[in-house]
This record gives structure tokens, C-alpha cells and sequence, in this order.
């Protein structure tokens, strides 16, 4: 305590020798003497200014295509014939070391080995291996980086995906997007800088819930804002008959004043919020027609994603949205496609899953490329967590099931500073144990800040007496994955 | 002033006694004042400033006149604040947590300048002999103090002794100099607290009393952490109360190396990029790049932001600005010439979709600095591109979805010469001309983007424009598309439509009375579309009101004889939830008579029932039509036996049109007979069905 008064006290005398600059000889070096730190910078234990990335991002956008639901890893990116080889055997002991399992197969007394239903292709330079159900996205594997060492806490859906979205499994912290928008602010001031757009495919589906997308303790102007899916995808933007855009504006100024009085009395920073929101969906009536308006589109572009992308609330649609948010600015924007969960009847759900995907994925990234966007723009596909390398339920040649998987599952990430045409880490033959290069989810919120331009131990919010962070107390940057 | 030089004298023999006192029994004092001796960097610089001057007072002897009472005094107030500062500096110094030998030099440097002083004051001859000599002294105690202070490279501006590159050794380079710095002092040969020595590598592996001070990659469950984490007032806390205290960073620095494996030969690049970025900021993954131009004020950044451009800069602390514009409807060409203020500062600027013409392009001509440039689905043209020529730091240019051609780039590219990446996809540059361009400029990427595939794809369906399927008198039926130019095909007889179907339209589709409609999408160079089928109802003549002569079932009233003419189609019942829209007949028949304001010449009636054959719902046995101007005088007109399904089935609503030989009417009266005895395949059979009814429409 001593100190800190003591440097506090020093520091005003070199404001002092600063104001007399003319009085002494070299005032200003002298008063650097008297206390090092001084011309240091920032020291670490203060946070940054927000609304600047730390350092130069590589990607100044994310765009998530979240797979809810967790696809399965062995009939998408990790290819391991040992499981057909070994099909119908049981799982050996020392490979499930003691994991625990779900209530759905608890149970079972027997757990046979099933190996991938689909076949696998090498694609691109790179000879990445991808199954049948994914050529699209094989077309691209060159500018892609799969990761086949993702690993999580939770095995369940609810926790597992609210770990994946907020760093926690309990739903009380801010979304990455909030982060994000917290952190880096909003490209665009005329649209949130955080967009959440729902789609529901054939397979089983699991909820989503807007915890997933929350400001958490955060400012509610960093909450995801989620679209509708019917074809005006933001609704009430119009002006109701016989207001004119003169009226709006004088309404919202006179609004405006009465909510500052109301600030000036409570002091409550929710009031200043809203007036910013109030004046945002005000610039959101002239900007958010322009981005809709799919008329411009070229008829290739169609031909990229797939017809069905002019159907609204598809998946398709959304992720052409996706790209046109993305484009206008939007910092984060959060796809979730439910449908994932395939505890039975895999092959056929993964087929139906994979149709709906496949093809308007992959023509994102080339999208984003061909406009010169992907270097700055991070797109990220998979979802909570993997599937098991055995069968729940009956097992039979075309029909199977596969349950939770929590210790390695795979993901795909793309541009933005990602090591395009690559995979990291690597399973054990069983694809059940990380035998290299894990990333676990807070090693993955780590280094997506990163390629944002954040240091993750930096980017914090006092909150019930202490600093949150995304990656809260852990989280490595893992280079690997960087270009 | 005789009294003041008198009164100065003895207070500088008394502290020079003081002093003398201090020297000798420096080992042995115990610090009376706690904290004293942090005036010694307060008061430091009263010497140095008072000793320059009395040097500097030789330079304008000449233009003194009383420059001997100066000097001499001045010499004395100068030797009165060296050995005040000496003083204090030893008081200091018994603090601890300096390093020896720089701390000996300096002490004894600093005594020396009191000396000097003190003797000339004794002496006054050869005044500028002791000025220059205290000068000379006060020069190397203040080198010392500073070093000590600073760190020995305190004089090598921002250079460290030690040049960190990713090759450098972390623990050698990094960890070690700061072990040496802040803990080694009392954990050496000489003085080992808590039997710990962090002189060595095999010292610090060996640890001290409580065994080993970290555990290689668990930084929380290392000693060494954990003690140095402590809150400054703990009695654990290390480095000690007093001693020098770590700095953030470099508790960070050793927390991550332990973290990160506690290894004695890693490189700094095969440790994380935080700890990379912590050590050496510019050089690791995470660099900003440097820019020669120093930043814009603050104040030309915000000017040029509006609603509708944010310009901001690219990192922390970096000089470098970006410009965004959104929203092509609200663009404004004074903010891209305002921009200008900033034009040295601007190297990323995104104009795509902004309604720019070749004229912005010579303003952005100006932002000399820019590095990347998005023109995508702008309005510009060959000629216009040309004045980019001058943009000798341009590194990415986008101009898809620009009429840009092959010539401009031909033109263009041999100046730009920064440049490696080009984004031209969707303009009017074609796949010969790539390979050329290509051939000239190797060093440049081209990216012609997606190139549609000869593969064919299905067409999304018709999306239907209507709200209601009860078409009003007017009313047509509506369809659009999200793809230009683009056919529907349509049949009405339930067979699926092709290409000789010679039903098509653009967009409308009269429809007459209740007609299944089966409609797909089709266009040049796609697949038709899957078929979608929807079953209409049309109402061309509206009755005032349709009475009820007999009594609905209590269950299914819905709203009596309106309902029938309610245009709301009914809906599916939802379990526990009474469903009022559907008119239900059990123990009787539907019995209705429609009341028209004139005598009106219809075509026929369309009845909307309910087939659900698994709840015992069928279409009516019999539907007759009676008309006539007075009710009491109507004549049958029509009737029509409904088909009756052969089998179990779900909720299937539908209707019937029975046609009516066209005389003019005022009153219309439909009775509907309901099943009387339910066939076999359903489990209630011999018993009565029930006949639901929607709507009673005529056309």
C-alpha cells in the first residue's frame, strides 16, 4: 500500500515538472526517473480501451454455421476404417478409459464398434479426407482447416452448446458474439453488429435457446439479435400508415429527451442502451431492405448455394444472409442448424442433414473469396460436441446409431487467418482419444479472439467482484491452426 | 545574507558530520524514519540542477557584477542538497533490493559529489576547478543512480542489451534476468533464504525447503507462482515488502513459462503467442505492422465518422485508419472527400455496392497509403480504374461485379506494384483474357471466382402470393418467384404438369369454382421444380346471409349459418382444444337456405367439408340444391351424390362443386345428407358418421 501511494504521489510531481517544462534541465527525463514504469505502456494487469482490436486482426468478421445437435465426426471428417474393420467388435476397455456415458446408453450392455455408413474421398492439394455426404465441402478442402481434436466438458446438449457459445456450461455469460461486439465494437453502425439466424433440418433436433446468444452481465447492446425466418426477416422495421419518416424522427428525439431525463434521475446505463437501439432500428429502416433484397443477386449466385437458398428460414437462406450481413459489417453473426442428433437411424439423418448443408457451406466460403472477403472473415462450421465410435441401439449393416461424445470430435474452420488446406491434430485409430494437438473449447474461444485481434486474457468485464473473460481462467492460443 | 551564509555553513558541517557518521557505521544503523529515504529521488535533482548552473554561471561571468556572492553561494546551496541527497540515498539503500556492485559505485559517487562540494566551500579558490569537478562527479553519480534505477541499458533507447528474436532461449533470455533481477539477492550462495538458491539451473531444480518451486506445466500449483500471486501484505508474499516487486508482465512471463512446460532450452517461437506477445511485441505472430506516418488526432477521426462511414484504427496504438461505408441509399460523396484529412493515415478503404463513380475514384487516388481497396458491385469502369495508378502501396483490390475490363487491368497492373492479389470475378474480364493477364503479372493472384458448373439444378417452387385460399369475386390466384424469368406450369386434374402443359403463366391464375391446383416452376437452364399442390375455393356471388333450419351437433356449433360464409377455412382440430370451425351434423342433416339482396343467376354451389374417415367424419351421401324467389316456393335444381371413400384416412378437407342450371334466384336452400350407416373398415361401422361443413360458397 505504501508503494502505490508512493507512486501516486510521484506522479503528480511529473505532471507538475511536465507544466514547467522550461524549468528544469531535462524536466521531462527527470520525471521519468522517478518512477520506470512510467513511459512502459500499459502494464498487464490493466485491461485495453475497448472498441479497438489489441494488435492487427486477421479476421475482422465471424461467421458461425453451428451444427446443433453435434454431427458426427466418423461419417464427416475423421476418417478411420479400423471402425469398419473392427464393426460389430467391442470397444476396448483401455481405449474408453472410464469415460462416463449418457443416460441413453448407460444401459447397454454391449458397445460394438459401427463404422462410417458413407465413403471417403481425399480432396484439394491437400488430400484432406472427407465423406461422400460433404463433396461441397470437399470441393473447398483447400481453403479449409480441420480440426479433429475438439474436446469439451459437458455431455450433453444443452450444457455442451452453451459451453461452445459462452465458455461455460452454466447459461449466465456473454455469448462469443457479445464478447466479440463488447470488445471490438460494430463495423456497421446501421445494423447490430451480432445477427443470430435459426434453421431446422430433417434429422433429430435439439432446442436452442437465447441464453446461447446473451449479453450475459455484459451491456444488452452486445445481446445477438435473432432474424425471423419468414421472408422479412427483421419485423415492425416499417413505419406504421400515416407516419411519415419527418414524424419518426421527431418522435424519436422527443423519446430521446424524456429517456435522458430518466437517465439523468436513475443513472441506470440500460436507459442510454435503448436510446442507442431506438436510434439504430431508425438507421436499420433504410439499411436493412438493401440487404434483404435478394433481387440483385446474380442467378449464379443461386446456382452457388442452391436454390433453396431463396426459401426463407433454410439453412441455405440463412447462410446466404449470413454472407450479405457479413459483408455489410456484421461482426459476428451466429447460425445455429438444428437437427444433428442422430442417437438412431444415423446414415439416413446424416444424408438428409448433409443435403441441407453441404452445398451452401461450401459456396459461402467461395463466395467470401471471390469478393476478396475471406481473409478477413472467419467462418467456422461444427457443432457441441462428437458421436460415439459405437452403436446405440441395434446395430445393423445399414442402420445404426451413435451416442454423445465429448473427448474428440471435428470441426472445420476457413479464412481469416486460418491455416487454409490443413488438418489439426490427430485420434487414435478408434477416433475415441486425442493422440495429438487437443483443442479444447477454451483453447478454441482463445484463438478465435485472437485471429479477431484479442488478446483473450485481456478482453475482461468486472462483474460480482471479479474479471470474466470468454476463456474465463484458462484457454491457450494455439498457432498451429494460424496461417 | 552574511547571517544566511553563516547559518548555511554550520547546517552543511552538520550534515556532512551526519553523513561521515552514516558512512561509518553503515552496517550496524537501524532505520530510525521508515520511508526516509524515498526522498532521495525527490530531491536528486536539486544538485544536478544547482551544479549545472554554477558551471554555467562561468559562461556569463562576465556580465555579472556581483558574480563571486552568486557563485559562492550558490556553491553552497549546492553542496547543502548533495549531502542532504546522499544522506537520504543511504537510507535508501539500507531499504535494500539494489544490486551490490551498482549500488557501491553509486554510493560512492554520490559521497564523492558532497565532497567536492563541501571542500570548495572550504577552500573558495579556483571556484570553476570545483564546479567542473562536483559537475564531472555529480555526471557519474547520476549514470550510476539511473542504471540502478533503469536497468544498465537504460541509455540504449528502445533497445534492450539483450536483441529477443523468436530464436532467443526463454529461460536464458527472458525468465533468467528476471530471476536474477528480483530474486536472486536473497537466494544466492552468499544468502540463501528458505534453503533456496535461484542462482543456477541445477539450484532452482533443486529447490528449497518446501521442496521443488514449480511443477513443469501447472502454473497454479507451482510454489514459485503461488507465493509471487500472494496479496502484497501476505507474510508468504514474494519478493518481500520493500524488496523490488515484480512488474505484471513479468509475473505473467513466468506464469506462462511454467504453463507452457518450464523448459530450459525452448525458443521463444515455440512458446505460445501470448507469451510471444507479451516479450516481444513488434516480432511475434501478433504484429501490427509499423507505419512511418504518425497517427491522426483524435479529432480529424471523429470528424470524419458519420452513421453511415466508421473509420477507425486498424489496431491498438496503430497510426494505420480503415474506412467502411454501408448503406448504398444514404452514401454521400462529401464523406469520401472529407476523408482526405486522414488520407496519409487510410490504408483499408471499402467502398463495395456504394454508388461511386469513375469521380470518387480520383479521390481515392489521393489516399496514397491504402493497401487494400474493395470496389466491388460499383459503378466503375475502365476508364475510371486507370486513376488508380498512383496507389504504390495497393496490396488487394477488389472489383468484382464491376464492368471493369481486361485492357484498364493491362494498363493498370504494371504500376501498381505492390500488388498480389486481385479479386475480378462477375466482371467483364473472360476466362482467355485471365490466362493472359495471369501470363503477364505472375506475381499477382487472380481470383476469377465461381464459375456456374454445367450441372443442373432444381428449381425452388412457386411461392404463392395469396393469403387466403378463398378466392373473393375478382380474385385471382397469385404466384411468385425469387429467380427472374421464370414460367409456372399448372394442371387441374391432378395430373403433374410438363412441358406440353399447356397451362402457364407469369404470375395470375383465374380461377372459376373449388379446383386442385398442382403447380411447379420452371425456367431455362434449370430443373422444374417439385410440384406443389393447394386446393381453391372461389366465391363469385356473395349471399346477405345464410340461415341454419337445422340445429348443428352441440359440440360442433361453430358460429351457426355465418360460419358457412366466414371465408375462414377450417382448421385442424387440436386435441383438448374446442374447435368451433367446423359446422358438425350427427343426429341431423345440414339444412341451409342462402338469401341473396336480388335475384342472382348463379353457376353452381361449392360445399367445403371434412373427410377424416378415422373419426367417423364423411362427405355427405347427397347434396340437393333448391332455388326459387320466395322460400316457400323453391324447386330442386340440382343434386349430386358425393363419392364415398373405400378406406381408413386422416384429415382431408375438401370440397364439391355442384353445378346449377343458370336461372335467376333470390333464395338458394342446400341440404346435405349425412352417412347413416359407417362402412366396415372403420371400428364404429353400422353406426351414423358425422358430416362436417365449412363453407358454402357460389359461383
Amino acid at each position: 500500500m505504501e508503494n502505490e501511494f508512493f507512486k501516486n504521489r510521484l506522479n503528480i510531481t511529473r505532471r507538475h515538472f511536465f507544466g514547467q517544462a522550461a524549468a528544469g534541465i531535462g524536466g521531462l527525463a527527470l520525471g521519468s526517473l522517478l518512477v520506470p514504469e512510467l513511459f512502459k505502456g500499459e502494464s498487464a494487469g490493466q485491461s485495453l480501451p475497448l472498441g479497438v482490436a489489441h494488435f492487427a486482426p486477421k479476421a475482422k468478421r465471424v461467421i458461425y454455421l453451428c451444427q446443433n445437435g453435434a454431427p458426427s465426426q466418423y461419417e464427416s471428417f475423421d476418417f478411420k476404417p479400423t471402425l469398419n474393420k473392427m464393426a460389430g467388435q467391442e470397444l476396448p476397455d483401455s481405449i474408453r478409459g472410464g469415460q462416463r456415458l449418457t443416460g441413453m446408453t448407460a444401459s447397454q450392455d454391449k458397445f460394438p464398434l459401427v463404422g462410417s455408413y458413407y465413403n471417403f474421398k481425399q480432396y484439394g492439394k491437400s488430400g484432406t479426407y472427407i465423406s461422400d455426404l460433404f463433396p461441397h465441402i470437399g470441393s473447398v478442402a483447400d481453403d479449409i482447416c480441420v480440426i479433429r481434436t475438439m474436446n469439451t466438458d459437458a455431455i450433453n446438449h444443452d450444457p455442451a452448446l452453451t459451453f461452445l457459445q459462452t465458455g461455460a456450461q452454466v447459461g449466465n455469460r456473454p455469448s462469443m458474439g457479445a464478447w466479440m461486439s463488447y470488445g471490438l465494437g460494430s463495423e456497421n453502425k446501421n445494423l447490430p453488429a451480432f445477427c443470430v439466424l435459426l434453421s431446422r433440418g430433417r434429422g433429430n433436433g435439439q432446442g436452442v435457446y437465447s441464453k446461447l446468444w446473451t449479453n450475459g452481465f455484459l451491456d444488452s447492446t452486445h445481446q445477438g439479435v435473432v432474424f425471423s425466418s419468414s421472408e422479412d426477416p427483421i419485423l415492425y422495421l416499417n413505419d406504421s400508415d400515416g407516419i411519415d419518416k419527418a414524424g419518426r424522427r421527431r418522435m424519436l428525439d422527443q423519446l430521446a429527451e424524456l429517456n435522458h431525463e430518466g437517465f439523468a434521475e436513475n443513472k441506470d446505463p440500460e436507459v442510454e442502451a435503448k436510446v442507442q437501439q431506438y436510434e439504430m432500428a431508425y438507421r436499420m429502416q433504410t439499411a436493412v431492405p438493401e440487404l434483404t433484397d435478394l433481387s440483385k443477386e446474380p442467378d449464379h449466385i443461386v446456382r452457388m448455394y442452391g436454390p433453396e437458398c431463396l426459401v426463407p428460414g433454410t439453412y441455405a437462406a440463412n447462410v446466404l444472409l449470413a454472407r450479405k450481413l457479413s459483408e455489410s459489417g456484421v461482426r459476428f453473426v451466429q447460425i445455429y442448424h438444428q437437427g444433428w442428433d442422430s442417437h438412431g437411424n444415423l446414415p439416413k439423418e446424416m444424408a438428409m442433414q448433409a443435403q441441407d448443408v453441404d452445398r451452401s457451406s461450401a459456396a459461402l466460403i467461395t463466395d467470401l473469396k471471390q469478393r476478396g472477403l475471406l481473409d478477413e472473415t472467419l467462418v467456422i462450421w461444427g457443432g457441441e460436441f462428437g458421436r460415439t465410435n459405437y452403436c446405440q441401439g441395434q446395430y445393423t449393416v445399414d442402420n445404426y446409431g451413435r451416442d454423445h461424445h465429448p473427448r474428440a470430435y471435428s470441426i472445420f474452420m476457413a479464412g481469416g487467418g486460418v491455416k487454409a488446406g490443413s488438418v489439426y491434430g490427430e485420434t487414435d485409430e478408434f477416433g475415441y482419444n486425442v493422440v495429438k494437438d487437443p483443442v479444447h473449447i477454451h483453447d478454441f474461444h482463445a484463438t478465435v479472439q485472437h485471429l479477431m485481434g484479442i488478446n483473450h486474457e485481456q478482453l475482461t468485464y468486472k462483474h460480482l467482484g471479479r474479471r470474466y473473460r470468454l476463456t474465463d481462467i484458462a484457454g491457450n492460443v494455439l498457432p498451429g491452426l494460424m496461417a | 545574507m552574511e547571517k544566511i551564509e553563516k547559518i548555511g555553513n554550520v547546517l552543511l558541517w552538520g550534515l556532512q558530520g551526519f553523513l561521515v557518521f552514516l558512512l561509518i557505521f553503515q552496517s550496524s544503523f537501524e532505520l530510525p524514519l521508515a520511508g526516509i529515504g524515498h526522498l532521495h529521488p525527490l530531491i536528486l535533482h536539486l544538485p544536478i540542477g544547482f551544479g549545472v548552473l554554477l558551471v554555467g554561471l562561468f559562461a556569463i561571468k562576465k556580465q555579472l557584477a556581483s558574480f563571486e556572492v552568486l557563485a559562492e553561494f550558490l556553491l553552497l546551496i549546492t553542496a547543502i542538497f548533495s549531502t542532504l541527497t546522499a544522506i537520504f540515498g543511504l537510507f535508501l539503500a539500507k531499504e535494500g533490493g539494489y544490486e551490490t556492485s551498482a549500488l557501491d559505485w553509486h554510493q560512492w559517487s554520490g559521497v564523492a559529489v558532497s565532497f567536492v562540494y563541501f571542500v570548495w566551500v572550504l577552500v573558495r579558490r579556483n571556484l570553476l576547478i570545483g564546479a567542473s569537478l562536483g559537475f564531472i562527479a555529480l555526471l557519474f553519480a547520476g549514470h550510476t543512480g539511473a542504471s540502478i534505477t533503469h536497468g544498465e541499458d537504460y541509455l540504449h533507447f528502445g533497445e534492450k542489451s539483450t536483441k529477443i528474436t523468436p530464436e532467443s532461449v526463454v529461460f536464458e533470455d527472458i525468465v533468467q534476468p528476471i530471476l536474477k533481477a528480483k530474486c536472486e539477492s536473497c537466494h544466492n550462495d552468499q544468502k540463501t533464504k528458505g534453503a533456496l538458491k535461484m542462482n543456477s539451473i541445477a539450484n532452482l531444480m533443486k529447490g528449497g525447503k518446501h521442496g521443488a518451486i514449480w511443477k513443469a506445466g501447472d502454473a497454479l500449483n507451482s510454489h514459485l507462482i503461488q507465493r509471487i500471486k500472494l496479496p502484497m501484505n501476505a507474510k508468504e508474499h514474494m519478493p518481500p515488502l520493500g524488496k523490488a516487486q515484480l512488474t505484471p508482465d513479468e509475473i505473467t512471463i513466468l506464469a506462462l513459462w511454467v504453463k507452457e512446460g518450464a523448459s530450459f532450452d525452448k525458443t521463444l517461437k515455440e512458446f505460445s503467442p501470448s507469451l510471444q506477445q507479451l516479450i516481444t511485441p513488434s516480432t511475434a505472430a501478433t504484429a501490427t505492422k509499423e507505419y512511418d506516418f504518425s497517427a491522426a488526432s483524435e479529432s480529424a477521426i471523429a470528424s470524419v465518422n458519420t452513421p453511415y462511414c466508421t473509420v477507425y484504427p486498424i489496431a491498438y496504438e496503430s497510426p494505420a485508419l480503415q474506412a467502411d461505408f454501408y448503406v448504398a441509399a444514404k452514401f454521400d460523396p462529401k464523406t469520401l472527400s472529407d476523408l482526405s484529412q486522414v488520407s496519409e493515415q487510410l490504408v483499408g478503404l471499402q467502398l463495395s455496392k456504394m454508388p461511386i463513380t469513375n469521380e470518387s475514384l480520383s479521390l481515392v487516388s489521393k489516399f496514397a497509403n491504402l493497401e487494400k481497396l474493395n470496389l466491388n458491385f460499383t459503378s466503375i469502369d475502365d476508364a475510371g480504374l486507370t486513376q488508380l495508378s498512383g496507389l504504390n502501396h495497393l496490396e488487394k483490390l477488389s472489383i468484382s461485379g464491376t464492368k471493369v475490363g481486361r485492357n484498364a487491368l493491362a494498363q493498370l497492373l504494371p504500376k501498381l506494384i505492390t500488388l498480389r492479389e486481385i479479386h475480378v470475378w462477375n466482371t467483364a474480364i473472360s476466362a482467355a483474357d485471365l490466362t493472359s493477364l495471369q501470363k503477364q503479372f505472375p506475381k499477382i493472384k487472380f481470383d476469377a471466382g465461381y464459375v456456374p458448373k454445367d450441372e443442373l439444378l432444381q428449381i425452388n417452387p412457386p411461392i404463392l402470393v395469396n393469403e387466403n385460399l378463398i378466392l373473393k369475386p375478382g380474385e385471382k390466384l397469385n404466384f411468385k418467384h425469387t429467380l427472374r424469368d421464370v414460367l409456372f406450369r399448372y394442371t387441374v386434374n391432378d395430373s403433374i404438369p410438363d412441358s406440353t402443359s399447356e397451362l402457364q403463366t407469369r404470375a395470375a391464375i383465374a380461377i372459376n369454382n373449388y379446383t386442385k391446383v398442382r403447380i411447379l416452376a420452371t425456367k431455362p437452364g434449370w430443373l422444374a421444380s417439385k410440384p406443389i399442390d393447394m386446393r381453391v375455393y372461389k366465391s363469385n356471388f356473395i349471399p346477405s346471409r345464410i340461415d341454419l333450419l337445422t340445429k348443428p351437433d352441440p359440440s360442433y356449433p361453430a358460429t351457426g349459418g355465418a360460419s358457412l360464409q366466414d371465408f375462414v377455412l377450417g382448421a385442424r382440430e387440436v386435441k383438448g382444444v374446442s374447435n368451433y370451425s367446423w359446422l358438425g351434423f350427427k343426429e341431423t342433416d345440414l339444412d341451409a337456405v342462402a338469401t341473396f339482396a336480388k335475384s342472382t343467376t348463379i353457376h353452381g354451389v361449392t360445399l367445403s367439408f371434412l373427410e377424416k374417415t378415422d373419426s367417423d367424419v364423411f362427405p355427405p351421401v347427397r347434396v340437393e340444391v333448391w332455388a326459387g324467389d320466395s322460400p316457400e316456393k323453391l324447386r330442386l335444381v340440382a343434386t349430386i351424390k358425393p363419392p364415398q371413400p373405400k378406406e381408413k384416412n386422416g384429415y382431408s378437407p375438401r370440397g364439391i362443386n355442384i353445378p346449377v342450371a343458370s336461372s335467376p334466384a333470390k333464395y338458394y336452400r342446400i341440404k346435405a345428407e349425412r352417412l347413416k350407416r359407417l362402412p366396415t373398415f372403420v371400428e364404429n361401422k353400422g353406426k351414423g358418421a358425422w358430416l362436417r361443413v365449412d363453407e358454402l360458397l357460389f359461383y
